[in-house]
């Protein structure tokens, strides 16, 4: 009986310890470049070249909290993915970039990266750069990663 | 001052700076904005722009050259490669398209210019016509008004003698003596002499109006030889009557020259008149201006055409027959012109003889099957002029 549950552990325990290990690298989710996308009337977004579509009402009443003018007034949002699979979105009037994974049926934050306290951006921009994303922002270039702003990025 | 430019300076680059930073999803959204609209202009190109069009197509491709590997990347379905590659196959397309296009222009051009060529003849013919028709009606009223002016003429030429006649009659003017002053007065009462140099005029411009028919001819010169006739008539008489007054008797001199200058006109017109009745036939009877010519040129024509000197077929031969005998020679020569030719001796019967008699001949060379009645009829005509010589001969032995 001992030796019978002995084995069926190990064998459960190669069976899902197989499992669990298997990966397939390397990846490249990476988008080439941004998607700039128009919120409709419901805030869903669509990136259509990528048959993504997702609702961004949550990050405007998070991004805006209290202002919900600006809220309603933002027509667009810009998205980029990185090589990881990470999604970086930000738009104009927005003071942070917020980082999203893949969930089950969502999108969810993983990390909110603040650009600038106490001014909005007026035109942020992205760009792919593999290792890390570029952050356009009047005039300057900061290097983004899923874990905030990247050490000598901002130049 | 110095420290105002150097910062005025650093702000220009610094707002240049920020206004040409584009992101990368920037240049793609260029580029493919670019190239839509490159492909629209390419599509409604023509001949006078595909050139500035190419230039174009040119700097798009080198403006994004660099861009090269992201936009393979990023441009989906065909990146930065297949897109240009599109836009230059569609330049391509294009010219060849202006190209047939100025090529089409161009014919186009020509199709309207000789359209128009066209519609403005056929205006102008259109107009013709009319004026064609204009003119038939008015030539066929001026033939109507020069017949009747021609029988008005010849009524005044005779009114003209018979006035003339009377007055030397009524005075018996065989010899008419100078001193009578009184018959003198009547003749310039009258205006004879006047009155005879119209006459004469009319008939010289009656002549030479258009709407003449060239079977009015031969009474043309029927009506002068008349008048001639007349005039060697009165004309002596006159002579006489003037012979004390030098400018009358001068005006009858301008008067015989007038008439002489008639006879020759009207015998040119006649001549010419009867050569173009053969020319309208197609007729290659050689040209005559005299009674002799005339007889002498219809012979050889017949011997010329017996001998089929122009080798044509018998088709032709016979056509050529049927058109002299019957509608020339028969129809309009024998009957309208010969008898006004014989009556002035400008042709004889013997003359007429020989024509019909060498007709007679041609036609049984051209219709067989009646050789033999046509060898009779010749030989009946032989005996009949050998019957004539010898009876002649027979009357007057001395000859």
């Amino acid at each position: 009986m001992k030796n019978t549950l002995s084995i069926v552990i190990l064998s459960m325990a190669l069976l899902f310890g197989g499992c669990a290990s298997l990966q397939l690298q390397p990846v490249d989710f990476s988008w080439p470049a941004e998607e700039i996308l128009d919120i409709n009337s419901d805030g869903m977004v669509m990136a259509r070249q990528y048959n993504a579509g997702f609702n961004v009402k949550p990050l405007l009443s998070k991004e805006f909290a209290s202002d919900s003018t600006s809220a309603k007034n933002a027509t667009v949002v810009r998205v980029i993915r990185d090589k990881a699979g990470f999604y970086y979105i930000t738009a104009p009037k927005f003071k942070n970039v917020y980082v999203f994974q893949h969930a089950d049926g969502a999108l969810s934050l993983s990390y909110t990266i603040s650009i600038s306290q106490e001014k909005a951006m007026d035109d942020p921009k992205f760009n792919q750069r593999n290792t890390y994303i570029e952050l356009l922002n009047n005039g300057a270039k900061v290097q983004l990663t899923k874990g905030g702003i990247q050490q000598g990025g901002a130049k | 001052m110095r420290k105002f430019i150097i910062l005025t300076v650093m702000l220009a680059l610094g707002a240049m700076t920020v206004s040409a930073q584009r992101s990368d999803s920037e240049i793609k959204r260029d580029f493919e904005k670019g190239y839509k609209s490159l492909m629209k202009d390419l599509r409604n190109a023509d001949s006078a722009s595909i050139t500035t069009m190419a230039q174009q197509v040119q700097s798009f491709k080198e403006e994004y050259q660099k861009h090269q590997a992201f936009l393979n990347k990023s441009v989906f379905p065909d990146g930065f490669d297949e897109t240009i590659a599109k836009l230059e196959d569609q330049l391509k397309e294009s010219q060849l398209l202006a190209e047939s296009q100025g090529r089409i222009a161009e014919l186009e051009a020509q199709v309207r210019e000789l359209s128009g060529r066209i519609d403005a003849m056929s205006n102008e013919n259109a107009m013709l016509l009319k004026q064609l028709d204009a003119l038939k009606t008015e030539m066929t009223a001026l033939k109507k008004k020069v017949a009747e002016l021609q029988d008005k003429i010849v009524k005044r030429d005779a009114a003209v003698f018979a006035l003339v006649d009377s007055l030397f009659v009524q005075y018996d003017t065989q010899r008419l003596s100078s001193s009578d002053m009184k018959k003198l007065t009547s003749l310039e009462k009258n205006n004879v002499l006047s009155n005879i140099k119209r006459s004469v005029n009319d008939n010289v411009t009656l002549l030479s109006s258009t709407g003449i028919d060239g079977l009015d001819f031969p009474r043309l010169l029927d009506e002068q030889r008349k008048f001639e006739k007349n005039w060697s008539g009165v004309g002596k008489k006159l002579a006489d009557a003037y012979t004390a007054s030098r400018d009358r008797a001068k005006e009858i001199g301008t008067i015989d020259t007038m008439i002489a200058g008639w006879h020759s006109q009207v015998d040119e017109s006649f001549w010419k008149a009867l050569n173009k009745l053969f020319a309208d036939e197609k007729l290659s009877v050689a040209e005559f201006a005299n009674s002799e010519e005339f007889y002498n040129n219809i012979l050889r024509f017949i011997d010329d055409q017996m001998n089929n000197v122009n080798g044509v077929s018998e088709s032709e031969q016979r056509k050529t027959f049927e058109t002299f005998a019957y509608n020339v020679w028969g129809a309009k020569v024998k009957p309208v012109w010969v008898p006004v030719m014989k009556r002035y001796d400008m042709f004889t019967d013997a003359q007429e003889s020989e024509i019909d008699t060498k007709i007679s001949l041609w036609q049984a060379q051209v219709d067989p099957g009646n050789t033999l009645l046509y060898i009779l009829v010749a030989a009946l005509v032989i005996a009949v002029l050998a019957g004539l010589y010898l009876g002649m001969k027979k009357r007057n032995p001395t000859a």
